[in-house]
């Protein structure tokens, strides 16, 4: 009956059984946190990047 | 024609692709934020686990797209590369380089999370079998197209010189493809493809479709703020950036 984690569902589970993900989690939460961080420096790059560039052109506009 | 149709090759022109480009970001980045969460839902609550590799499978709900991800911003920016090389267009080199540094983000993490999958599944983390050497060389032609970029300081005379590294780094997309079949190698066949039946159950296909269209969205919305960027930096001399920074478009 697509029960989520386990047998009980998501929601019928502790977190800490979620956060083991079935002797998984190292691996798991590794994947999505390097994920999640490369989007949040290239999230931040972009923005970095963006700002010096209208910088840039408001300056030269004078 | 008529005077209601729209002429579309206006905007190959960055002085009106540049508020267009301004006024789509905001509807890619909702629409990639709320793929993503229903991604996640479906990929944590709703999905239940695999019977042979346990929860560790959950990995490839952001592997499998960020692959797919990687391969295909590539052939797309060698596009460009090609349209900029044969009709001279400006506009066309731009959009070259705002994908290249999204596309060498989802190799990373194709790289990393494949990594992260290999050591519980197939017991260990790297091995250079043809399908991750050929995707680790492409997250070296992202690099060497953005370092080449990089290191000409005349932007028309970058755009030509990295338009044709990227071409000629085009033909190792179709390797990373069908390296698992044209090879003997440690990574398994597609389990989705556009010929066959899918091999999985219907709501982990789902979850992972799902966050391919996050990260479509998400590679849209980037792209396009970026070449926002980049036509700043390289027209900011010209009367319609003043006019543009001015009106705040």
């Amino acid at each position: 009956m697509g029960g989520g984690c386990g047998d009980g569902g998501a929601l019928a589970m502790s977190l800490g059984d979620f956060l083991a993900m079935g002797g998984y989690g190292f691996y798991v939460w590794s994947a999505y946190g390097i994920t999640a961080l490369a989007i949040v420096v290239e999230l931040a790059s972009l923005r970095a990047r963006a700002r010096a560039a209208e910088k840039l052109a408001r300056m030269d506009k004078r | 024609m008529t005077s209601a149709s729209i002429n579309w090759f206006r905007f190959a022109s960055p002085a009106s692709f540049f508020p267009l480009a301004g006024r789509l970001i905001p509807w890619f980045a909702i629409a990639a934020a709320l793929c993503a969460a229903v991604a996640l839902w479906l990929g944590f609550a709703v999905a239940p686990t695999d019977a042979q590799q346990g929860e560790a499978y959950r990995i490839i709900f952001i592997h499998v797209p960020a692959a797919w991800m990687s391969m295909f911003i590539y052939v797309v920016m060698a596009f460009w590369c090609a349209v900029s090389l044969t009709m001279n267009t400006r506009l066309a080199a731009m959009m070259a380089q705002a994908l290249a540094p999204t596309g060498a983000v989802f190799t990373f993490i194709a790289l990393w999370t494949g990594s992260l999958w290999g050591r519980p599944t197939w017991g260990t983390y790297w091995a250079w079998d043809a399908r991750m050497t050929s995707e680790l060389i492409l997250l070296f032609l992202y690099f060497g197209y953005m370092a080449l970029r990089h290191a000409i300081d005349d932007a028309r005379r970058a755009d030509r010189a990295s338009a044709v590294l990227a071409l000629v780094g085009v033909v190792n997309v179709p390797i990373i493809y069908f390296s698992v079949k044209w090879w003997n190698t440690l990574h398994q066949g597609a389990s989705v493809s556009l010929t066959a039946a899918p091999k999985m159950a219907a709501v982990m296909l789902a979850a992972m479709l799902v966050m391919a269209f996050a990260a479509w969205f998400y590679s849209i919305a980037m792209a396009l703020t970026r070449v926002r960027a980049i036509i700043l930096e390289r027209e900011r001399h010209t009367a319609w950036v003043a006019g543009a920074v001015t009106a705040g478009r």
